[in-house]
């Protein structure tokens, strides 16, 4: 996975380098087309210039004054039907035919080339013209090594510009990066270094840019749940453990007491079914614990059916012993039916009645008052 | 002994209280706080058994009480809460030991034999009166380094005695260290049990150790009080 940092900076240099190569390039046809534009501009001048130096003369044209102009190139001068009429140097000859712009020079180099068309020429001073030209083209082709150095100046300066654009822009987004991963580094450090026992992250939310305050927001309610869970979890294993050492005293001094002297088997038959009966109070306890437990830690969820109120609670009733069910007096009607967790309700119930019957005088009478949905336990039991 | 155990949990409470039975201890049980604390007041134990979570009255609080009253009755906690903080606020609300459940029951007799020599006779383990001499920590009587064989009951009484050598102890006092709360009291038993006390320590060589205060009670000494 490529760092958030690497892909920033790639991300900047290579926009900025498309772009830049794209200005560049756009710039590069610009200014070409231009330079361009200008020197064939040039070329028809010139071209034109040197149309107004031919002259009429006997046997077709010639230069004014008989002197060849300095065209600084090749010069071919026709008539209207193509015919050659004067050519300077001679190699200009290879020029005919061929159209105005980019041209291979006589020489072999690379040139532009450029016409004038004009009306017949004058005659030259003296000179009587026996068969006049009715029109004159004059083709003009130079070099353009000086228009492709400029070109190569100029490509070679919007690269070096684009290069420049792209180093600074990688600059720039490396520093941005830095800046912008900061508090981002800050917040991952933070919670790399918290702990359960930690309220916090060691961030607070105010310090950080908007848009990762929710992280540490989210962070910080994640460590808290953690926290809860924590204490949760130290609270019921004490819980557990202090429910459970009295049952396991009453087990462990019932064979103390079995033990500390030799007796019947009677005796001994005893203690162990007293032993039993501890071990099966035991038992249940731990299923209640255990199911308070996964309710705290929402991993339980209860059952939403039907529930026959009265026969859940006479199920419950029907596991007391003999003596302990004739206590019992009910008063009200039936339990009514609702809906819930069958299970937890009989549960409940068998806790409720329990109590009841454990801690209430013995002999003493205890009322189950049924009102609809509703069950009221009356008993004697101390307060607990 | 005279003990109290005051522990809701039925089997724990029955199972300590005939343990210290058949050991020879006298001793009153009690369900609940209100029970415990009912007896714990108008009674004088050697030792009290106290459980710190009751129904109704909790044990702290019946601590509390007896302290507030200036009784100093040695209180052995026995509690499920065995975390230091719960060890140290029981201790220093008054109890003299602090025991966490569960327990062997032969230990739990040693603490509580520890707590009622600690307040007896200046806590010494021993009590010499004349030839007679008794290890109260080991049980025993010898006349001479010969060792007397006494019943349960002869040697609660004797150890009683032993306790306020000297001082003339009430035949009610005599009667509480010996029967349990659930015993109708009858003087001819206390009686019955010392005759057989001072007809084994004559038989032994001791002499008259046992002398009748007619009206006011019994005192053990070498010499008859004044």
């Amino acid at each position: 996975m490529i760092s958030i940092r690497r892909r920033l900076v790639l991300g900047t240099v290579l926009a900025v380098s498309a772009s830049s190569a794209l200005a560049g390039v756009a710039a590069f046809i610009s200014v070409r087309a231009h330079l361009v534009a200008a020197a064939d501009a040039k070329l028809r001048t010139d071209a034109a210039g040197l149309l107004a130096l031919v002259r009429g003369c006997e046997g077709g044209v010639c230069w004014a004054g008989g002197r060849i102009p300095d065209a600084g190139g090749w010069v071919l001068v026709t008539d209207g039907s193509g015919r050659r009429l004067l050519t300077h140097p001679e190699s200009a000859g290879a020029l005919a035919g061929q159209p105005d712009g980019p041209v291979r020079l006589p020489d072999g180099g690379s040139g532009r080339m450029a016409c004038a068309v004009g009306p017949a020429p004058a005659p030259a001073h003296g000179a009587r013209v026996q068969c006049p030209v009715p029109a004159l083209m004059v083709t003009l082709a130079r070099p353009d090594t000086a228009l492709r150095s400029t070109l190569a100046t100029v490509a070679w300066a919007l690269a070096g510009a684009t290069a420049a654009a792209t180093a600074l822009a990688g600059l720039a987004a490396a520093a941005l990066a830095r800046a912008v991963l900061r508090p981002v580094a800050g917040i991952a450090g933070a919670i790399a270094g918290a702990s359960p026992g930690d309220a916090c992250i060691a961030v607070r939310p105010e310090s950080v840019p908007r848009e990762l305050r929710p992280v540490v927001e989210r962070a910080d309610a994640f460590l808290a749940n953690a926290r809860a869970q924590v204490e949760r979890e130290r609270r019921t294993a004490a819980d557990i453990a202090h429910e459970l050492r009295t049952p396991l005293a009453g087990l462990i001094a019932t064979a103390d007491l079995a033990l500390a002297r030799e007796r019947s088997a009677a005796d001994y038959r005893a203690a162990i079914e007293r032993g039993r009966a501890i071990a099966g109070d035991t038992a249940r306890l731990v299923e209640r614990l255990l199911m308070l437990t996964r309710l705290e830690a929402g991993s339980e969820t209860a059952r939403r059916e039907p529930i026959a109120g009265e026969a859940v609670l006479a199920a419950c009733l029907a596991d007391l012993a003999p003596v302990d069910a004739a206590r019992l007096q009910r008063a009200g009607g039936p339990l009514a039916d609702g809906v819930g967790d069958g299970d937890h309700l009989a549960t409940v119930l068998r806790n409720l009645v329990g109590n009841a019957v454990a801690h209430a005088p013995p002999g003493s009478a205890i009322e189950l008052h049924a009102e609809g949905s509703r069950l009221a336990i009356s008993n004697q039991a101390p307060r607990l | 002994m005279r003990l109290l155990v005051v522990e809701d949990y039925a089997p724990l409470r029955e199972a300590v209280v005939a343990y210290l039975r058949e050991d020879g201890c006298v001793v009153d049980a009690a369900g609940d706080g209100e029970e415990g604390w009912w007896l714990a007041k108008d009674e004088a134990y050697e030792a009290i058994v106290l459980d710190r979570q009751l129904p109704g009255l909790g044990g702290d609080e019946i601590l509390r009480r007896l302290r507030a009253a200036g009784r100093r009755d040695p209180v052995l906690m026995l509690t499920a809460r065995g975390e230091v903080p719960e060890r140290i606020a029981g201790l220093e609300a008054g109890a003299d030991d602090y025991v966490v459940k569960p327990v062997a029951l032969g230990e739990l007799l040693a603490r509580l034999r520890a707590l009622v020599r600690r307040a007896s006779v200046g806590g010494a383990d021993t009590v010499a009166i004349g030839a007679l001499v008794l290890d109260l920590g080991r049980r025993s009587a010898a006349v001479a380094g010969r060792p007397l064989e006494l019943t349960a009951k002869e040697w609660s009484l004797l150890s009683v005695l032993a306790r306020r050598a000297g001082a003339v102890v009430a035949r009610d006092e005599l009667w509480r260290h010996c029967y349990d709360m659930n015993e109708e009291p009858n003087p001819n038993r206390i009686e019955a049990h010392l005759a057989n006390l001072r007809r084994k320590l004559a038989a032994a060589g001791a002499g008259e150790l046992i002398h009748t205060r007619r009206g006011l009670g019994y005192c053990l000494a070498p010499e008859p009080p004044p």
